[in-house]
């Protein structure tokens, strides 16, 4: 499935917002939202440009993201697009702030030599930044995998999502805690998304197997959803979620 | 002998299982012909004639055996083993 998106900035009378002009007022946006995402291949929105760099991912995009692995794997695929060598010195910042450098010894040089770092000093840097992006990619992942019981349970009875939900465990397990996804995603390993196609290790044993009457739509639509939510990060996000709300 | 992808506990388990009689939900019984254990889910997969079941590790389930088991209620204190080798 398309996983690339694309960050749009609203334009006022030709001028970019966030990028031309710093500020504006709302009535100036005529209802739209300053910012969007849309997946690649879906049409630019009337009104709206790409501004589709890191630097822009990094300033703008969780503002509108649901979680911040959604940022993430839009810089690392731009990373892996231009090149480490391509990068400027403020794109390789944020390559290593969001752990998308392709190995960690280019990002060990790149401190020591334009920030005066010792080797020493410059592997705990790379060392902590990782630390700081696991973090917060498990409270994404975790958001993410409660989202998908949602979209479970909008396919399959409450009965088969409880059987589901207690034959993955070991996967959400493996997904919230390390991010393993599966072998398409250079995992090297079954994940939950292995399980949710049934490829690989769990060929002719994964999700459809199961045989859980659907409440609505296709096996196909039910595990695209999966993956938007699971991969993609795409789902609707409640905003008037509070405790003790009935 | 041929080599065959597997895992220590689908070796014990088929070693153990096939043969064996088990009982689905509404009692009907299954000869276990065939078995698969996926370590990761750890569930075990059955296959009966030409029928094929998933079923779950953590789970008990009726099966035919010899003597009955009775349920064991401790009356003395805990063993607590130990990790010295």
């Amino acid at each position: 499935m398309n996983t690339k998106k694309h960050l749009l900035a609203y334009q006022i009378s030709g001028q970019t917002v966030g990028i031309d002009i710093m500020g504006w007022n709302d009535a100036d946006l005529n209802g739209n939202p300053a910012f969007q995402i849309i997946l690649s291949g879906q049409t630019v929105p009337s009104g709206y440009t790409d501004i589709d760099t890191i630097v822009n991912w990094d300033k703008f995009g969780l503002q509108i993201a649901n979680d911040y692995s959604v940022v993430k794997f839009e810089i690392k695929d731009i990373v892996n697009l231009i090149g480490w060598t391509g990068l400027t010195n403020a794109e390789k910042d944020l390559a290593i702030k969001y752990y998308a450098y392709p190995d960690p010894t280019s990002a060990v040089i790149y401190l020591m030599t334009t920030k005066g770092m010792t080797q020493q000093q410059a592997q705990g840097f790379v060392l902590m930044s990782w630390h700081k992006h696991h973090l917060r990619n498990i409270v994404a992942y975790r958001q993410r995998w409660n989202y998908a019981k949602f979209t479970v349970l909008q396919y399959i009875s409450r009965g088969d999502g409880e059987d589901l939900f207690n034959t993955v465990k070991s996967l959400v397990d493996l997904y919230i805690e390390v991010g393993i996804l599966g072998w398409e995603y250079s995992d090297y390993q079954d994940g939950i998304i292995d399980y949710v196609y049934s490829t690989h290790g769990f060929t002719g044993q994964g999700l459809e197997e199961n045989g859980y009457a659907l409440l609505q739509g296709t096996w196909a639509d039910f595990k695209t959803d999966l993956d938007k939510v699971l991969v993609c990060g795409i789902y609707y996000k409640y905003d008037d979620l509070k405790l003790g709300d009935g | 002998m041929a080599k065959q992808e597997t895992n220590f506990l689908e070796i014990l388990f088929r070693n153990l299982l096939i043969g064996m009689t088990v009982y689905t939900d509404d009692g009907t019984p299954l000869v276990i012909d065939e078995l698969n254990y996926d370590p990761v889910i750890k569930h075990i997969f059955i296959k009966s004639g030409s029928d094929s079941y998933k079923m779950r590790l953590d789970k008990n389930y009726d099966f035919e055996v010899t003597n009955a088991f009775s349920k064991i209620v401790p009356n003395k204190e805990k063993i607590h083993g130990k990790r010295d080798r």
